[in-house]
């Protein structure tokens, strides 16, 4: 896995995660979640050179944006995740009509198409 | 990139079977006679899988399972222990020790195949 | 590379066989020392293994069968006499030429294998033991049907910690089928709380799949501990209840277990989609609704894909058409059976042929219009899994129903008239047979009971067999009340078989209590009269504290039967050829000889006879030599004394009028090649006169 941490036009923070998104990194990438969590107002993720991911890799951006919820900051994607970890996103389920009961009706599921 | 998978038995004949029928399946494998050697190795390479025989000479197949599991870079790994009897004891002790899973000898390459299957992506 | 690994084996086999020499003699100076046997027969067990897996079958088929009496001495079934080491050192030998052999083997070898193993064999002990108890056809996964499973799946938190990737468990799911996943994040905490490392995610998935409860159950083989599975089957394909289809999110919700009864209610005064409502009164979480909805349109999907599927290899006949098909073939048979008989007795060649190719047409006629109406009996089967799950839960008892065979076609009739029966049957077992749990539990049982139904063919016939693991038939308690109700004399000694059958005995039942399951009035020889008047035949198995199995025979067909047509007296009769064993002459002498008693030795053995002229009260003078047509009915042999036998013949079985219905001894008549009209008579019905008669 890579991580590379950006700035957007609009200050925003981008998160690049590259390289296969597993368990063995979430450790890692949590804490970086959590400083820049701190320090921005808006995240984007881009998954678009992920090559793959599992679940805990998913429930941790899950949690990510669970905490901007409650905090009133936005986490979204910053451009389409790459086709393959599309793909183990309908594998694990993780595809979505309605958002989960954490999220407030006005703010958009991660994984709403 | 091909999944790289470390075999461990002190059976030739059973190394050479299990590593003819990954390699066909497009994995790379090492070979390891037993625990202890495997463990070297294991330290040296990251494997994606371990599939280990249990009673060997130097190293059994729980010890090295046991030390795999404590090293950082194998808490997550699949490790598919390869035993003679279909015994409950014997898995039972496996799972205590951390293995994913097993295969009961004797197994032929397609049971093989579809236990690297079932714990490896 | 695979002849390198043969090589590596047959070095790695010399070793083993000297280790097991050396055990070998061991053993011999120390027969009881297990480590000894212990070793010999891990050496076994090495060869056996490996030899399968490079290819060496006939090392292993051969090791094989060493390996298994060492087994029995390992287990102390049987002692290594000087005689089992002796055999198995040349064994040894033998395993060694085996090795080395190449190519087929020539018949000297062949036949030195085959002497040993049979040498081997002469020293096991003989296995006894009653089918009744062996499960090995248990499993058996009748044909190929979908259903759709509901399943849920919460791994242990730490299950990554033993190498498990959950995405992997869904990854093999999917291969089994067609699969919606949906995943319940709602226990996932905020970033601050948040152990990564921990599986916080359940999922939800439904499948449709030919493969079974258990391939589902197969995939989490490793983390059977570490798994709360619940698998629900929510659909079977052609059985599903038509409520089950039509279900509506509320009653999945309902069906999970995720909201409850009293909460829809309260919201449903309001006019909403059920699912919004659900999720505003955050009753339930929007993901749990969405694994609702899921649900309901993979049903719909995989039923109307079924439809269509249905729609496009069948065309669908109304049962009258093809029944009045049946007749008309029946009637054909008839004619063409004139047709013939008349052509012979003109001895026109010409007309005979004509005939002879008429009679083969009519045959595969008659054939293909029967086979039409067959139909797989697991649409009855599934209809019995309702009941033995209702009934099991008005009762307190936990009963699995099994099935095997549900791809057995037999005669739709057939079919529809067994279904009572069945029933019947099934409650029995359910009643009488199986045992409350505690009791279960105290006798060292399961405390859930299996009830297994099974169909197979037979020759021309279907056995079904109903199966359970039961108390099993008391033998006292039957005989005492046969005794008490006056069935039996007291001093009669009966078989097991004839003890067993007591409970087809009219007015038999005894369970202790009436229950409300299989009450009272309705008792097993309605059943028994019900089949007899199918052609069928029922009998009984059991084995006191293991359970119970009755096996049910059918006909194929009820149309169309092959049988031995016979004369009495100016008249014809006809026999199912299935239940004939053979034909013999019945001489003044014999009947001398038997000293006034219908007694006819058979092969060593006294058969009764029945005289139909006698039966049937039919006058007129007796011929010198008459003919008895030997039958066999359960086991049971009973000869039917005729004038003189015809021979084989296709008969239309025409049921008689309504008169003519309750006539016993007769089920049915046909009509002759040339007009005439003969009954077919009730064999069973019949034997079972004569045994009555013997009894009294």
């Amino acid at each position: 896995m890579e991580l590379v941490l950006d700035e957007g036009a609009k200050g925003e923070a981008i998160v690049r995660l590259s390289g296969e998104l597993t368990v063995a990194d979430v450790l890692a990438v949590r804490q970086t979640f959590l400083k820049v969590l701190e320090e921005s107002q808006e995240i984007l993720v881009d998954l678009g050179a992920a090559e793959t991911i599992d679940s805990y890799f998913l429930q941790l951006l899950c949690s990510a944006h669970r905490s901007c919820i409650l905090n009133q900051k936005k986490l979204s994607f910053s451009n389409p995740p790459s086709a393959s970890v599309q793909g183990i996103f309908a594998l694990a389920g993780f595809v979505r009509n309605q958002g989960c009961s954490q999220c407030p009706a006005n703010v958009k599921c991660l994984w709403s198409a | 990139m091909a999944k790289t998978i470390l075999a461990v038995d002190d059976s030739r004949s059973i190394l050479q079977m299990v590593s003819f029928a990954l390699k066909g399946a497009g994995y790379d494998v090492d070979v390891a006679p037993d625990g202890q050697a495997a463990l070297g190795m294991a330290s040296t390479k990251a494997y994606d899988m371990v599939l280990t025989d249990l009673n060997m000479p130097n190293m059994d197949g729980l010890t090295l399972i046991k030390n795999l599991r404590a090293k950082a870079q194998y808490r997550f790994t699949p490790l598919i222990m390869l035993t003679t009897e279909a015994d409950p004891a014997f898995k039972a002790k496996g799972k205590a020790v951390g293995a994913t899973g097993w295969l009961v000898k004797p197994f032929d390459p397609q049971q093989l195949l579809g236990v690297v299957k079932k714990v490896m992506r | 590379m695979i002849d390198q690994a043969k090589e590596a084996f047959r070095e790695e086999a010399y070793e083993l066989l000297s280790e097991l020499e050396d055990s070998l003699l061991e053993l011999e100076e120390s027969p009881g020392d297990l480590d000894v046997i212990g070793k010999v027969f891990r050496a076994m067990h090495t060869i056996k293994g490996s030899g399968a897996m490079f290819g060496f079958d006939e090392v292993a088929a051969f090791t094989h069968e060493v390996e298994t009496i060492f087994d029995l001495v390992r287990n102390g079934e049987m002692s290594a006499s000087k005689e089992l080491v002796t055999l198995s050192l040349r064994a040894r030998d033998h395993i060694r030429i085996l090795l080395d052999h190449e190519g087929p083997l020539d018949d000297s070898v062949a036949g030195q294998g085959r002497d040993l193993v049979a040498a081997f064999r002469r020293l096991t002990p003989v296995q006894g033991g009653v089918q009744l108890s062996s499960p090995a056809e248990q499993s058996g996964r009748g044909g190929s049907f979908e259903e759709t499973f509901r399943i849920r799946m919460r791994l242990a938190s730490d299950i990554i910690l033993r190498g498990t990737d959950p995405l992997c468990l869904l990854e093999e799911i999917f291969e089994l089928g067609t699969c919606r996943v949906i995943a319940q994040t709602d226990e996932i905490p905020p970033l601050e709380d948040l152990e990564p490392e921990n599986c916080y995610i359940f999922w939800d998935l439904i499948l449709t799949t030919e493969k079974g409860v258990e391939a589902v159950r197969d995939v989490f083989i490793f983390v059977e501990d570490e798994v709360d599975l619940k698998i629900e089957c929510i659909d079977r394909d052609g059985s599903q209840d038509d409520e089950e289809v039509h279900r509506r999110l509320g009653e999945i919700l309902i069906a999970r277990g995720d909201v409850t009864d009293a909460q829809i209610a309260e919201l449903f005064a309001d006019k909403k989609p059920i699912g919004e409502l659900l999720v505003e009164s955050r009753a339930v979480s929007p993901g749990k609704v969405e694994s609702a909805l899921q649900e309901q349109e993979h049903l719909q999907k995989v039923q109307m894909q079924r439809k269509t599927q249905e729609a496009s290899s069948n065309i669908r006949v109304s049962a009258e058409r093809l029944d009045a098909l049946v007749n008309m073939v029946g009637e054909l048979v008839i004619v063409q059976a004139r047709l013939s008989q008349s052509a012979l007795s003109r001895g026109d060649a010409q007309l005979i042929s004509i005939a002879e190719d008429l009679e083969h047409l009519t045959n595969e006629l008659r054939d293909s219009s029967l086979t039409m109406r067959m139909l797989p009996i697991g649409s009855t089967f599934s209809k019995f899994k309702r009941l033995v799950r209702d009934l099991s839960q008005e009762l307190g008892k936990d009963i699995e129903l099994s099935t095997s065979g549900a791809d057995t076609e037999l005669d739709k009739t057939v079919i529809e008239k067994l279904n009572d029966p069945l029933i019947h049957l099934i409650r029995n077992s359910i009643d009488h047979g199986i045992e409350m749990p505690e009791q279960r539990q105290a006798m060292g049982k399961s405390r859930q009971g299996t009830v297994h139904l099974s169909a197979s063919h037979s020759g021309d016939s279907v056995v079904i067999e109903i199966r359970d693991d039961g108390k099993g038939l008391d033998r006292g308690a039957l005989l005492a009340k046969a005794v008490d109700r006056g069935l039996i004399a007291p001093e009669a000694k009966l078989s097991d078989r004839e003890i067993h059958e007591l409970i087809f005995a009219p007015g038999f039942s005894t369970a202790q209590a009436v229950t409300s399951v299989s009450g009272r009035g309705v008792g097993m020889d309605v059943v028994k009269r019900a089949i007899d008047a199918l052609r069928g035949t029922i009998a009984i198995e059991s084995d006191i504290g293991k359970g119970t199995c009755i096996r049910v025979k059918m006909p194929l067909t009820l149309a169309i039967v092959e049988s031995l047509l016979v004369y009495v007296a100016g008249d014809h009769y006809v026999l199912p050829l299935s239940s004939v064993e053979e034909c013999i002459e019945l001489t003044r002498e014999d009947i001398d000889a038997a000293h006034g008693r219908d007694l006819i030795p058979v092969r060593g053995q006294l058969v009764p006879y029945i005289s139909l002229r006698k039966h049937f009260d039919i006058q007129g003078e007796l011929p010198s030599i008459e003919q008895i047509v030997i039958t066999r009915v359960n086991d049971l042999r009973v000869g039917f004394v005729v004038d003189h036998v015809i021979g084989e013949h296709q008969t239309v079985i025409k049921s008689l009028g309504r008169i003519y219905r309750d006539v016993e001894g007769v089920s049915g008549a046909t009509v002759l090649g040339d007009g005439d009209v003969a009954l077919i008579l009730d064999v069973p019905n019949l034997v079972r006169t004569v045994e009555e008669q013997a009894v009294v």
